[in-house]
């Protein structure tokens, strides 16, 4: 066959068909994972890799349409309980039982529109950050508050930095391609882009009392 | 947990690879009745030789097939039953734009890659919801319109997780039973909290049917302006246009819909017809083509389709072509009354075009005898061209007979009314057409007011001879019918029990319960012959 002009070759459905592929291969390499024995230390490592993988490409996509201006949110109604329990779910196998979750929910609604996959991704980073640096316990929650709803990440290690509560470490992570500065940009990226009307979605991050633990919140309108 | 055990799963994906670790993952979890199709029609083949509990379909099937086509056909076509889950996988975050405007969306979809975990966890979900719908499912699917929505109502009493689509639900049966006002403060109260799309569009639909179209204008356009890949709220804006008069209109806003989503055949065909009847023959003659061509190997392929594209290809004076489609039609469907009946008449209609009268004359008389033999009651455009062709061929006598069993079946149609006036302009006979069809009206008017009136007049036995009779003339007419079924009941009542009225009635009520259920003389005349039946203590016997 003849190679086709230079000019002919349309490079974005060449990445968009070869990102299809690695999802397709990446969700075979996970439920093959996911046949294994789930106590052994090296299965458990390959699929927070294999997660890793998939949430790096999850945010070249988006960065991707944020710099054409293409990012749209899919807003459906979910019950937030079952969100909630899901996810706590996903967390625990990841944990594998080097960590104790814990589920909270408080005042929850029976439903609230947002984008389920990508509130999930932002929650899922949180997570892996207190996967390493939480002692023991990680705390997942969920509440209604008025007219938002909070999801939260708790862990009970030193904290987040004063850099990072500045957002000092997005900034840098952005320059220099750091992880979790960079985890935090689009879980800011993910909670800003739900709108309702005129209110917008915040990530809001803090440190429980005498530093004893990172606290992740997204408000959700 | 739910038990898998007993649940018999379809998976559809082109890869065979893929189909391997989705069957592994689903046995894991307890279901080991699995079957796999790597294609539409495969799935399609398997699905109509045994049910299914779940079917977990890939998006994306490679080659003009998508997984939301499969799901729209199969669910619009009742081929699978609302207990039955679809999970939709995609690799496509694309694909949450089309589920969030679908008309029929899949019980959940999950976004590639995901774990095992979690698609156990939404097939647990799926189940506990079908289990808590099953109820509503049910009286929906008998057509018990009036009784769901005291169920959703119920149900929205309680506290319920599922209360959108409690509430989406709601919507639907307020516009099914024809109550804009509830339906119109229902989604406007959902649109005062949030402005989505599918409520404004049930908006536009309580809007249409409260008789205020410009309104429903402005809402539709507004929801196409903010989500462009809407297709159901272009499909309802050019239903609006039609209805108003504006054919140009509906046409373009329908091209647009194509543009946006080129796989829909259906809504192809909807785009040809309306460009046919806008006198467009190139746009349709090129949609219908786009249709036949695509559909080739599609189970849902329909030979209307064909018959469709050989009138525009012949009314482009491509003859010989026309009638290479009709043959092809033929050659692909089974055969059929409907079929064989539609083919002759084209086949009559084009030889007459090229002035074979011999061989059109030849067409025609077969399309006559299979009405006659069949009894075929059509409502398409292939009774009009029948009629036409009669009146071509010299046969005035059966074109007028033709043309008056049309009106008096859908005498309330205005658009059946006028396809027979545009036919009989078409063959210089504009003179005849009013006399026609006012003619035609008047005797089912006439008719239906003679037995309304013998009834009263005590002759209940002529009232129900009478009515009776023009109900087999007119099979489609619903007026006659509900008329006759009272006689029919009335006269149970008055002088006892008659089985064979009361079954004949039941079965009149039954003909008609799918399209005009919700009518209120209809459920007058139902609650009528429930009421004579437990006055003489026979139970129930619901006529299919």
């Amino acid at each position: 066959m003849k190679p086709s002009e230079p000019g002919t070759i349309d490079l974005k459905v060449l990445l968009a068909s070869n990102i299809h592929e690695i999802k397709n291969l990446l969700l075979q390499l996970m439920l093959r994972l996911d046949t294994m024995d789930s106590a052994s230390a090296d299965v458990i490592d390959a699929r927070l890799l294999c997660r890793r993988v998939n949430d790096r490409m999850v945010r070249m996509l988006l960065l991707y349409e944020l710099q054409t201006d293409t990012l749209q949110l899919n807003l459906i109604a979910h019950n937030p309980a079952d969100f909630i329990d899901d996810f706590v779910r996903n967390a625990t196998a990841l944990a594998g039982g080097r960590f104790i979750i814990e589920r909270r929910a408080d005042a929850m609604p029976d439903y609230w529109f947002f984008d389920r996959e990508l509130v999930e991704m932002a929650l899922l980073n949180a997570v892996h950050n207190a996967l390493r640096y939480a002692r023991q316990r990680i705390v997942i929650g969920a509440a209604g508050a008025g007219n938002s709803l909070m999801l939260s990440v708790d862990d009970d290690g030193t904290g987040y930095p004063q850099p990072v509560l500045e957002q000092k470490q997005e900034i840098r992570a952005l320059k220099s391609n750091n992880g979790s500065g960079m985890g935090l940009f689009f879980a800011r990226m993910i909670a800003e882009a739900h709108t309702n009307k005129d209110r917008r979605g915040a990530l809001i991050l803090h440190n429980k009392e005498g530093d004893s633990g990172a606290v992740f919140t997204l408000q959700l309108p | 947990m739910n038990d898998f055990s007993k649940k018999r799963a379809l998976i559809i994906d082109d890869s065979p690879a893929m189909c391997s670790s989705l069957r592994m993952t689903l046995n894991n979890f307890g279901i080991t009745r699995c079957e796999t199709s790597n294609s539409a029609n495969e799935a399609i083949f398997r699905i109509r030789q045994r049910e299914f509990d779940i079917i977990v379909c890939d998006y994306c099937l490679g080659e003009g097939s998508d997984g939301q086509q499969i799901l729209e056909q199969l669910r619009r076509s009742a081929m699978i039953a609302q207990s039955v889950v679809f999970l939709m996988v995609t690799a496509e975050r694309d694909y949450e734009k089309v589920v969030s405007c679908a008309e029929f969306a899949p019980d959940d979809y999950l976004l590639k890659p995901f774990t095992a975990e979690t698609i156990c966890v939404r097939l647990e979900r799926i189940f506990e919801k079908k289990l808590q719908f099953a109820q509503l499912y049910q009286l929906i699917a008998d057509g018990k319109a009036e009784q769901a929505l005291a169920e959703c109502d119920r149900m929205l009493a309680l506290k319920n997780k599922f209360a959108m689509d409690l509430i989406r639900m709601k919507g639907e049966l307020l516009i099914a039973l024809n109550r804009p006002d509830a339906a119109k403060k229902l989604y406007e109260e959902i649109i005062a909290a949030r402005a989505i799309p599918w409520a404004r569009l049930g908006l536009a639909k309580s809007l249409n049917l409260a008789g205020e179209p410009e309104a429903a204008i402005e809402t539709l356009e507004l929801v196409i302006g903010e989500t462009p890949h809407y297709l159901e709220a272009y499909d309802t804006l050019a239903r609006t246009h039609e209805n108003q008069g504006n054919l140009q209109l509906a046409q373009e806003i329908l091209e647009k819909a194509v543009a946006v989503s080129p796989q829909s055949l259906s809504r192809q065909s909807a785009m040809g017809e309306i460009a046919y009847r806008n006198g467009d023959l190139a746009k349709a003659a090129k949609a219908f083509g786009t249709v036949v061509d695509k559909g080739k190997y599609s189970y849902f392929r329909n030979h209307k389709d064909f018959i469709s594209l050989s009138r525009v290809l012949m009314e482009e004076g491509k003859h010989d072509t026309a009638l290479c489609t009709i043959a092809d039609a033929r050659r692909n469907f089974d055969s059929t009354p409907e079929l064989d009946l539609a083919s002759s008449v084209m086949e009559s209609l084009i030889h007459h075009a090229g002035r074979e009268t011999v061989q059109s004359g030849q067409a025609l008389s077969r399309a006559l005898e299979i009405k006659a033999q069949h009894g075929l009651s059509l409502a398409d455009s292939i009774a009009v061209d029948l009629a036409k062709v009669c009146f071509l061929n010299g046969k005035e006598e059966e074109a007028r007979e033709l043309v008056k069993e049309m009106i008096s079946n859908f005498y309330e149609d205005e658009k059946i009314q006028s396809a027979v006036r545009g036919m009989l302009d078409d063959i210089g006979r504009s003179g005849e057409s009013q006399a026609l069809i006012d003619n035609s009206i008047n005797e089912v008017i006439k008719l239906n007011n003679e037995g309304v009136m013998r009834a009263k007049n005590g002759d209940l036995a002529g009232s129900v001879d009478l009515l009776v009779t023009a109900s087999k003339r007119m099979p489609q007419n619903v007026q006659v019918a509900l008329n006759a079924a009272q006689a029919l009941i009335v006269e149970s009542d008055r002088n006892g029990w008659n089985g064979e009225n009361m079954r004949l009635a039941a079965q009149l009520l039954a003909n008609h319960a799918e399209q005009h259920g919700n009518l209120e003389k209809f459920q007058k005349i139902s609650r009528l012959h429930k009421d004579i039946r437990l006055k003489y203590g026979i139970a129930g016997n619901e006529t299919k």
